[in-house]
């Protein structure tokens, strides 16, 4: 377990939803629908990263979801909305580098605001590849870095005071999802180029 | 391409809000004394600040963190420059902020509109 970035998010646990459930969270909302629509209700799903829970509003009822998130405190403010939940979902701490599933466990696997934090993004993303079966889905929203000038310089500027307190801003989340060995199958942009959906399969 | 009500009027009061107050402090702090070029970076650089406090500490909870920090960002940047060029009067001050503020804003909506949506892979 990464402690550092354990106690980080423990941390922001604390001012989470203040500062991401109204704005943000409405802001994004229909391009998570998008995305999270794509769950199947015959399918096992893993789902990271929990936080807070504010994510679960978009499910679709009935799906079976294990989430997990390095925070025990995240966890502990999402027990609400878990048992909210019209469906099975069990929440669980963990780390994305240290899962504890089977190889080949899950049929999809969908991320939410989470590879600007893992902090080592291609061995989080192939720790997914291992637990994900042949053939079986990657569905990510996301934000990453910019090709834009002069969007690129701020947001790496940026991400040495961001990523103290929370997020990277610069990642190039694509790229990580190939250099882990997925087919990425459809990119969508939400906002310019930096908040977006990856789509990728894990080849049979 | 956002166009729901709360969020777009957010955007253009937030946009001409951090503008304003980018442009007011660099004018005041700096206003044309260090010279055109050394006001234009250290005004850049207010500017730049100014915004991300504003952005970051009061406005993301209420509008949304990218889509107001990157527009917010650049529209501080350009009037903290501007501000460290040259003393500008108070009515000065109110009507480039705002026209930078929208402007930067209009840039913002452009782009999003053109970048947004199902991109081309390259595998």
């Amino acid at each position: 377990m990464d402690l550092i970035t354990q106690e980080k998010w423990d941390r922001a646990a604390r001012s989470f939803d203040l500062m991401s459930a109204n704005g943000p969270e409405k802001r994004w909302r229909p391009a998570k629908l998008s995305v999270f629509s794509r769950m199947r209700p015959d399918a096992r799903i893993l789902f990271l990263a929990l936080g807070t829970g504010l994510d679960i509003e978009t499910f679709p009822k009935g799906c079976n979801i294990a989430a997990i998130d390095i925070s025990p405190k995240m966890i502990e403010a999402a027990r609400e909305r878990v048992a909210g939940y019209e469906g099975t979902l069990r929440a669980e701490v963990m780390d994305v580098h240290d899962m504890s599933f089977a190889d080949n466990s899950f049929d999809q696997v969908f991320t939410s605001c989470t590879f600007c934090s893992v902090p080592r993004p291609v061995e989080g993303l192939k720790a997914l590849y291992r637990v994900l079966k042949p053939g079986g889905e990657l569905h990510m929203f996301e934000h990453t870095g910019s090709k834009i000038f002069p969007f690129n310089v701020m947001m790496t500027q940026m991400s040495r005071l961001a990523s103290r307190f929370g997020p990277e801003l610069d990642r190039d989340t694509v790229a990580n999802v190939r250099a882990a060995g997925f087919e990425v199958t459809e990119v969508n942009h939400v906002f310019l180029d930096t908040v977006k959906t990856i789509h990728a399969v894990k080849p049979a | 391409m956002e166009k729901r009500l709360y969020f777009v009027l957010g955007d253009v009061l937030a946009n001409i809000i951090v503008a304003t107050v980018a442009l007011a402090v660099s004018s005041t702090l700096l206003g044309g004394n260090l010279g055109m070029l050394p006001g234009m970076l250290i005004g850049m650089f207010v500017g730049m600040l100014i915004a991300l406090i504003l952005s970051m500490g009061v406005l993301a909870p209420l509008l949304g963190i990218m889509e107001i920090m990157m527009p917010c960002m650049l529209g501080g940047m350009i009037a903290g420059m501007l501000g460290g060029m040259w003393d500008l009067s108070a009515a000065q001050i109110l009507q480039w902020g705002a026209a930078t503020g929208l402007g930067t804003l209009v840039l913002i909506y452009i782009m999003n509109a053109l970048l947004t949506g199902p991109q081309q892979l390259n595998r």
